[in-house]
């Protein structure tokens, strides 16, 4: 039934997620602020101050536009990789971690091919971060498809695992001799990526992000795509069908960490030119927030990225502007999320027997 | 001789507040709720007791507030999770961002640097005497003894008596329950009240017991290897029991080896998460008891 009425409701049904994706957007955010503000004023802080050192912090000169569009390109990156494995009911959650991995294996190959002209190494690096990225996730993906491992508890695992595997490189063989902190030497300029916008720190990878949302447009009206919502509707039916779930589900892990890759190797190539342990922290979870805050629509993950990188470099100016220590922000994503989780539907058995949102149901649907 | 003493020590000290929490976990996954948010309980409860012995209310009325604070952020689980048909998963990660983001803002914002005086531990007396387990077992914080306490009751709640197997009952079928006349809402919302509670009280032990202070991140990811254990432990307490222990001499042999062997720190510390991996994989191969409505 359900797989019968996919395509038919296809188009509207994405319409009314897009639009009720914006409507959860601005429900969440009045709620959100209003808790937000009640802290901040348990502090003794201004909440309007706070909220205007946000703003100009993070639109406020053409620089902190673009460091807003700097923050949003992974953010966007990561989301779209993650979408298709989202809408099947699999939480990776593992984006740091596999972004630490990208980064290490971007910073290993820019320091040994230095020597190389920058349109080898650029891209060399790029699919380094990616492929390592992809294997951090392609892990839990084979826990999950061959010994049913919860992926939400092992991705964390590689997150910890990274920053371990990390901390004892970046402390032994790749630290810097010119550095007493665990850092890497300085990567070679000519790994570096070309600025977009002048007197901005925005980098070619801003492009690589945007040209990614219109390939997950047309990878939603393909073949695959369609047969993937089949996955994620109904994963028994579509066993019938011919699709093989362990493959469908590694494929779909693996997936998800070519964004958050190709993220942590923009870290060190375009922003830091160095690694260190925390280079995933400006980032972290916040991509899988804005997949599921843009309702797993490639249209409002862009708007929920640039929204989401405002907030979190507006955060970062907060500490100057006013006084409030960047953890606020961390507070505000808890906050966004939760009052997103509270209405998402809890599985697609549930949404199927109350009939309720059906041609949705596909979107949220975890299997136990 | 020495060096054992000092691991089985250690390690004892360590299960405290992974096994209380390993307990609360127990209960709501036993009523049919997985407690991602089990983190930001623990959090809530490592910040509230650390706050309350700052203020100067004392260590009693500190546990007491991490037992409140813990069930208040379960509550906040139970009404998204629970009352509002929310996705399990996501209302408890949210909390795992959350709860702990608030904490360290506190922290910060309000800046106390003090740490609190350590807990005392309090000597068994006779039985402290014994060598090697004497000091293990009869000489530990007020936590260890609550441990031990809550981990009997526990067992008899699911062992003995009706409200366990309600509870039991809950997680395998809340329709069969709803039919006899019970709420299974209720009954998970208690289930998982009861796990915050828990989870409070074990993050009282690592902020007042093991640390003596709240530092941002003190759980650090505990509170999942937690659930891994309950996993492992095939949602029993016996088995909730020695998966902590076996975590918890994993971390010791990180404290006490690290140092004599040649083996770096950092990769010390990736070995409880590969265990938890492990533990994931040959406990799939086992799974029988796991609450059949687990996380719907």
């Amino acid at each position: 039934m359900t797989v019968l009425t996919l395509r038919a409701a296809d188009r509207p049904e994405r319409l009314r997620g897009l639009v009720s994706g914006l409507l959860a957007l601005g429900i969440a955010v009045v709620v959100v602020l209003a808790i937000v503000g009640a802290l901040l004023v348990a502090v003794d802080v201004d909440p309007l101050l706070a909220a205007q050192a946000l703003w100009n912090g993070a639109f406020g000169t053409t620089r902190s536009v673009g460091e807003t569009l700097v923050r949003a390109t992974p953010l966007l990156l990561i989301a779209i990789t993650l979408i298709p494995s989202l809408r099947a009911g699999l939480y990776n959650i593992g984006a740091p971690g596999q972004m630490g991995f990208g980064a290490l294996a971007a910073t290993v190959i820019a320091l040994q091919g230095a020597a190389l002209p920058s349109v080898v190494l650029v891209p060399l690096c790029a699919i380094g971060g990616c492929v390592a990225g992809m294997a951090a996730a392609f892990v839990p993906g084979v826990l999950k498809a061959k010994f049913h491992a919860n992926e939400i508890i092992t991705t964390l695992a590689v997150n910890f695992i990274a920053v371990a595997v990390l901390g004892y490189l970046l402390n032994g063989a790749l630290q810097s001799d010119f550095a007493n902190l665990p850092q890497s030497d300085t990567l070679p300029e000519s790994s570096g990526l070309p600025i977009l916008l002048t007197d901005t720190r925005a980098h070619l990878g801003l492009l690589l992000a945007l040209l990614a949302v219109p390939m997950l447009w047309a990878a939603d009206r393909s073949r695959v795509g369609y047969r993937l919502r089949v996955f994620g509707a109904n994963a028994s039916l579509a066993k019938q069908a011919g699709v093989r779930p362990a493959r469908y589900t590694i494929g779909l892990m693996t997936l998800g960490g070519a964004g958050a890759g190709l993220a942590g190797w923009m870290q060190v190539a375009a922003l830091d030119h160095r690694l260190y342990p925390g280079v995933a922290d400006p980032v972290g979870y916040a991509g899988l927030f804005v997949a599921l805050l843009g309702a797993l629509h490639p249209l409002g993950t862009l708007i929920a990225a640039v929204a989401l990188g405002a907030l979190l470099h507006g955060g970062d100016s907060l500490q100057v502007g006013a006084g409030v220590t960047p953890e606020i922000v961390q507070v505000l994503l808890g906050l966004i999320l939760l009052a997103y989780a509270v209405r998402a539907t809890r599985s697609a058995a549930t949404a199927r027997a109350t009939k309720r949102k059906e041609g949705r149901s596909w979107t949220f649907s975890k299997r136990s | 001789m020495d060096l054992l003493e000092a691991i089985l020590n250690t390690s004892l000290r360590l299960m405290v507040p992974l096994l209380l929490a390993a307990l609360g976990e127990l209960i709501a996954e036993r009523a049919g709720v997985l407690n991602i948010g089990l983190e930001g309980m623990i959090t809530a409860g490592a910040f509230s007791a650390y706050a309350a012995v700052m203020l100067g209310w004392g260590w009693p009325a500190a546990i007491i507030a991490a037992l409140v604070i813990g069930a208040a952020v379960a509550a906040v689980m139970a009404i998204g999770a629970v009352w509002m048909g929310g996705n399990q998963i996501l209302v408890g990660f949210a909390l795992f961002i959350l709860v702990p983001g608030i904490a360290n803002f506190l922290y910060v914002q309000i800046g106390w640097t003090d740490g609190s005086p350590a807990l005392n531990t309090f000597a068994v007396p006779l039985l402290s005497e014994i060598p090697v387990f004497g000091p293990a077992l009869f000489e530990q914080t007020v936590f260890f003894y609550l441990a031990a306490l809550l981990a009997a009751a526990v067992w008899f709640l699911f062992a003995r008596t009706r409200a366990g197997v309600v509870v039991t009952a809950t997680g395998h079928s809340p329709v069969s329950v709803n039919n006899r006349g019970s709420s299974s809402r209720r009954v998970r919302t208690y289930a998982l009240l009861a796990c915050g509670a828990l989870a409070g009280i074990a993050g009282a032990a690592m902020s007042l017991g093991s640390v003596g202070s709240y530092v941002p991140n003190i759980v650090g990811g505990r509170g999942l290897i937690v659930i891994a254990i309950v996993i492992l432990g095939r949602w029993t307490v016996p088995g909730a029991v020695a998966g902590a222990l076996l975590i918890a001499v994993l971390d010791s042999l990180q404290l006490n080896l690290a140092e004599q062997s040649g083996i770096p720190l950092q990769l010390f510390s990736t070995l409880p998460w590969l265990v938890v991996i492990a533990m994931l994989v040959v406990s799939a191969r086992l799974r029988s008891n796991v609450p059949r409505t687990l996380a719907q």
